[in-house]
């Protein structure tokens, strides 16, 4: 394992190891502390999880994300389509030609 | 089929070199300057190109025969904020105020050129910076937004970018619109470098005959017998694809 990842690793376990040490002699001074702690972690929790669900109910389709190149490629989805493309190729577009093989390919 | 703008007459020379062999079929006007052309792999009929009355760019229609159907095309570029003279510069803020009124005029120009019950789709830069009017002009008159059928987060990504004071913007400001006998299966934006747009491209499916009703589309037997089911993930076998 690579020196990096055994660092980190280290450090995640210490974490850990820290964490429940300081929970268990919470709960054991302080039980009350420990119920509003406990409830506000899972408060915690919840919200991020009602977050995550929205936030991805909300995407419906990411259909319209920006390719990484003009000559990115892609498969029709069905057959007999009308493939219709608009582009404004700028009047001082130095390298056409490339431009237009790239267009060939999608 | 693909619309160009700011084709020059150079810049027309080359897209036929490079596009000649797949899309042979081609429109470029015979005004002067940087203009819309059009490149199809279906011949092109009633060709022709009108100069905006409102604006400085102009606008090339054609008709195309697709499974059987006619399909009015409309490549348009409607008017820019223009910033490239001192006196456009001074009046940049009227510019941004009378554009929606500029667009909508030029559309009204385009839509005259168009029988209003015929398949159509109308296409290109519609500048729309300062208003969204051009958009919304032709969305209330029945077209559909071919990328925001399909895309919730359509307006969210931009098809030009311009860096002003090192920060770099955008907007969606190129756009396809069909009627409603087509039903957009796919549509992408894919970077336009080196120019400041990007490219716009949509898969329309034929779903409704000139009458109403719903139907298949008419395709070829070779093109029947490879349609196949759609793999997971979304993508299938490639079949016949028109431009």
């Amino acid at each position: 394992m690579p020196n990096n990842a055994m660092q980190a690793t280290a450090r995640a376990s210490s974490l850990v190891r820290f964490c429940s040490l300081r929970c268990s002699l919470l709960k054991r001074a302080a039980p009350d502390r420990w119920r509003s702690a406990r409830l506000m972690r899972w408060s915690v929790l919840g919200g991020f999880g009602l977050l995550v669900v929205a936030g991805c109910s909300a995407r419906k389709v990411d259909c319209l994300q920006t390719g990484d190149s003009v000559g990115e490629e892609f498969e029709s989805l069905h057959t007999g389509l009308l493939r219709v493309l608009t582009y404004n190729i700028y009047v001082g577009n130095p390298d056409l030609a490339t431009t237009a093989q790239s267009i060939l390919r999608l | 089929m693909a619309a160009f703008q700011e084709v020059s007459p150079r810049g027309f020379d080359i897209l036929q070199q490079e596009l000649g062999s797949v899309l042979p079929y081609h429109f470029v006007p015979p005004a002067d300057g940087d203009v819309v052309a059009l490149f199809s792999r279906l011949p092109l009929r009633n060709a022709h190109y009108e100069p905006s009355h409102y604006g400085l760019n102009g606008f090339a229609f054609a008709e195309i025969e697709f499974l059987d159907h006619p399909v009015q095309l409309a490549a348009v570029h409607l008017d820019p904020i223009r910033t490239w003279t001192l006196t456009y510069k001074l009046k940049v803020p009227w510019q941004i105020v009378h554009q929606g009124w500029v667009h909508r005029r030029e559309l009204d120009q385009v839509l005259e050129h168009l029988q209003p019950a015929a398949p159509s789709i109308i296409l290109g830069d519609f500048n729309s910076y300062a208003s969204r009017a051009g958009p919304e002009y032709l969305q209330r008159r029945g077209l559909v937004d071919s990328a925001r059928s399909v895309c919730n987060d359509a307006d969210a990504v931009a098809t030009h970018h311009l860096r002003a004071l090192g920060r770099s913007f955008g907007r969606r400001i190129d756009f396809i619109f069909h009627s409603s006998e087509f039903r957009t299966a796919e549509s992408r934006v894919v970077r336009g470098d080196p120019s400041d747009h990007d490219i716009v491209v949509s898969s329309l499916q034929w779903v409704r005959g000139p009458t109403g009703e719903n139907a298949e589309p008419k395709l070829a037997a070779d093109a029947l017998e490879r349609r196949a089911p759609l793999k997971p993930g979304g993508r299938s076998l490639a079949g016949p694809r028109v431009w």
